[in-house]
């Protein structure tokens, strides 16, 4: 056995370098390359659950942002806790769950007037209801994952609401749905 | 010397085969679609690459030409099979695939074969890749061989171009007749269900407003442009062949028995057909004008493969380096040019004189999916993106209204003329099998056959249509009515 190894040394570096570079090197690539879309890890209180908060995602897009290939997630999401609250007092986070992973990742806001027309109702400004939330989904593991927002109040009081809508990530593909949710 | 020289092409022999092989298997299979030019510039490249790898393959073997032979010829398998391996690795998608880890692997793979392959008798192995390689190309030819001889019988383009002005026998009371296909424009139903789209509903009101009777539940028999099209023209029912087998139709989509009979009728017939861009062995329709920009710009000099070779390239080691050989091509900047030129010369085509019949194929919104809804070019990484479709598609509702707009104003309130808006089928949410082709997820089967069909037809009773119009008899209902014809619709 020793012989072997010894007279098939350079070979089986070779191969042993090989598979070390397989396993290691889509790592390091996405962590030194993909600068945009990364999961985030926010502060949160215990996240509570309210009737006057809707949210809902709309689509998905894959999109290209200086030379970086992401999915573009789009929707509208409000709290209507408060009347007098505005969109503006949350920071919004979109998460996406697992039964055995949970990823966040950060929103842009911007302005949907049609939710703001959509519900006459709601006294709160809906103004920016609207968000887009970019994914690289090289950082998600294979799994499907339900989408929600997280509102992070100011004041402390965090909201999670879930949509019906979900997203299956693969070894290389990542695809939404828009209905059927088997959480 | 002159056996030593027969000696080295002996043994380049089964390496010039096996890496010209995938060019011929791949123009074997769409032959119908490709012309002999495409083939002779792939082949060219790539017997190139068989001879770098044999000279190199001499080199690291002491320049003995049967060991050298036999390590190009593995290695050129392994080249020629790389992107078959990464597309089926990615279809079935059991682990994450990227080419910065599957190429090394691969050629590490390749090297190690090619270097124990010469542990087997050289002279043996030649003989026998030799044997296996003339086999697998010889097959090939029998089928390329009398397709291109059949290919070559079929009608010469240039038969067509040329203008027979002796077209002067129809009344002045004839309508002029416009055939209007907005390839793979999906049905409005469809764009409203599930794109969610209600911009479709202005451009229904406009068409209504225009005067057009709009068959909002038609359908396609079938997601094929080449069938539609012969069914339509010919108003008959084709078979759909299987792998889309289009050279069936060609023929009688060239000389079809609508535009026969209209110049029997004494109408000038005119085609706006840019199918030559995409299938380039498809001969124009047999019309007296014919507007096509030059095939010859599907591959320019400054382009190293026109569609053909980037199929075959994407099939082989090159693929990792794909952004080099296939953005940005000029054909698209062409296609551009063409949509908005066919969108106003179609309403412009006062020069002739007499009753027209005019046939209009744009491949719009059909991919590549490369405008936005202003016309604007979107990024080319996103031409085979269904999630850009809407934007086509958006784009192509702007080019209807103002090839509609241009035809209308050609005519006064007592000389209408008819036109038929229609798409070939609806959108098929087809994997262009391409880098960066993405589709939809959760897309309905049955959408593919939801069609837009706006008909324009002055002095017809609407009453008489109904919102599913099979698109196989917008021809008998024209005839019927504007010629005194007895068509049976189906």
């Amino acid at each position: 056995m020793l012989k072997l190894l010894r007279k098939n040394w350079f070979h089986l570096l070779i191969w042993t370098l090989m598979i070390v570079y397989v396993f290691i090197a889509p790592g390091i690539i996405d962590q030194a390359s993909r600068k945009y879309g990364r999961p985030t890890q926010p502060e949160l209180a215990e996240l509570k659950t309210s009737d006057q908060i809707l949210a809902h995602v709309d689509e998905m897009q894959s999109v290209e942002f200086e030379s970086q290939y992401l999915e573009t997630v789009l929707g509208w999401a409000y709290a209507a806790v408060d009347p007098n609250a505005s969109t503006a007092n949350f920071t919004r986070f979109l998460i996406l769950q697992s039964d055995t992973r949970k990823y966040y990742f950060q929103i842009t806001p911007y302005s949907r007037p049609d939710i703001e027309a959509g519900f006459p109702a709601i006294s709160a400004d809906l103004t920016n209801a609207g968000f887009k939330a970019m994914i690289a989904k090289e950082f998600i593991r294979p799994g499907r994952y339900q989408l929600g927002i997280v509102l992070k109040q100011d004041n402390g009081d965090d909201y999670i609401v879930w949509t019906e809508q979900y997203i299956v990530r693969t070894g290389n593909q990542i695809f939404f749905g828009k209905s059927n949710v088997k959480k | 010397m002159l056996r030593y020289a027969a000696q080295y092409l002996i043994s380049f022999a089964p390496s010039l085969l096996a890496a010209t092989y995938p060019a011929l298997l791949l123009y074997q299979t769409n032959i119908g679609k490709l012309t002999l030019s495409s083939l002779e510039r792939v082949i060219l490249f790539f017997a190139l690459i068989a001879l770098i790898v044999y000279i190199i393959a001499l080199l690291v073997s002491k320049f003995y030409p049967p060991r050298a032979g036999n390590r190009a010829f593995i290695f050129l398998i392994f080249f020629g099979t790389y992107g078959w391996v990464y597309n089926l690795l990615l279809k079935y998608d059991w682990f994450r695939i990227e080419h910065y880890t599957l190429l090394p692997v691969y050629i590490l793979v390749a090297l190690y074969a090619a270097f124990l392959i010469a542990k087997i008798d050289a002279k043996k192995f030649r003989s026998a890749s030799l044997i296996f390689v003339t086999l697998a190309v010889g097959l090939s030819l029998v089928n390329i061989i009398p397709a291109e001889i059949h290919k070559a019988k079929s009608p010469s383009a240039q038969n067509i171009v040329a203008a027979s002005a002796d077209a002067g026998s129809a009344s002045n009371s004839s309508p002029d007749i416009y055939f209007i296909i907005l390839d793979e424009f999906s049905g409005f139903n469809t764009m409203r269900s599930y794109w969610q789209y209600e911009g479709v509903d202005q451009f229904v009101s406009y068409l209504e407003k225009e005067g057009f009777y709009v068959a909002q539940g038609s359908r396609s028999n079938s997601a094929s442009t080449f069938h539609e099209l012969a069914e339509r023209l010919n108003y008959s029912t084709y078979p759909v062949y299987e792998n889309n087998d289009v050279i069936n139709y060609f023929n009688d989509i060239y000389n079809s028995k609508v535009m026969l009979y209209l110049k029997e009728k004494g109408y000038t017939t005119f085609a706006f057909d840019e199918t030559h861009h995409f299938y380039p062995s498809f001969e124009h329709i047999n019309a007296d004008y014919v507007f096509d920009y030059d095939a010859g710009s599907m591959a320019s000099p400054g382009t190293l493969f026109d569609d053909f070779g980037i199929l075959v390239a994407d099939k082989t080691m090159l693929v990792p380096f794909a952004n080099y050989y296939r953005i940005a091509d000029p054909k698209w900047a062409e296609h551009a040019k063409w949509i908005s030129f066919t969108a106003d010369k179609v309403g412009n085509l006062n020069e002739i004189s007499g009753p027209k019949f005019v046939y209009v194929h744009l491949l719009l919104p059909h991919n590549p999916f490369m405008f936005d809804k202003s016309g604007n070019p979107v990024d080319p990484q996103f031409y085979f993106n269904w999630n850009y479709y809407l934007g086509n598609y958006q784009y192509a509702m702007t080019i209807a209204k103002r090839t509609i707009s241009n035809i209308l104003s050609q005519y006064d309130s007592t000389d209408q003329p008819i036109i038929i808006l229609q798409s070939d089928h609806g959108a098929r949410n087809l994997n262009a099998q391409t880098k960066g082709a993405v589709t939809l997820s959760n897309y309905p089967d049955e959408d593919q056959f939801d069609i837009m069909n706006a008909l324009y037809l002055p002095g017809y009773d609407y009453s008489q249509l109904t919102q599913d119009i099979k698109p196989i008899n917008t021809f008998p209902i024209i005839l019927d009515h504007y010629f005194g014809e007895n068509i049976p619709l189906q």
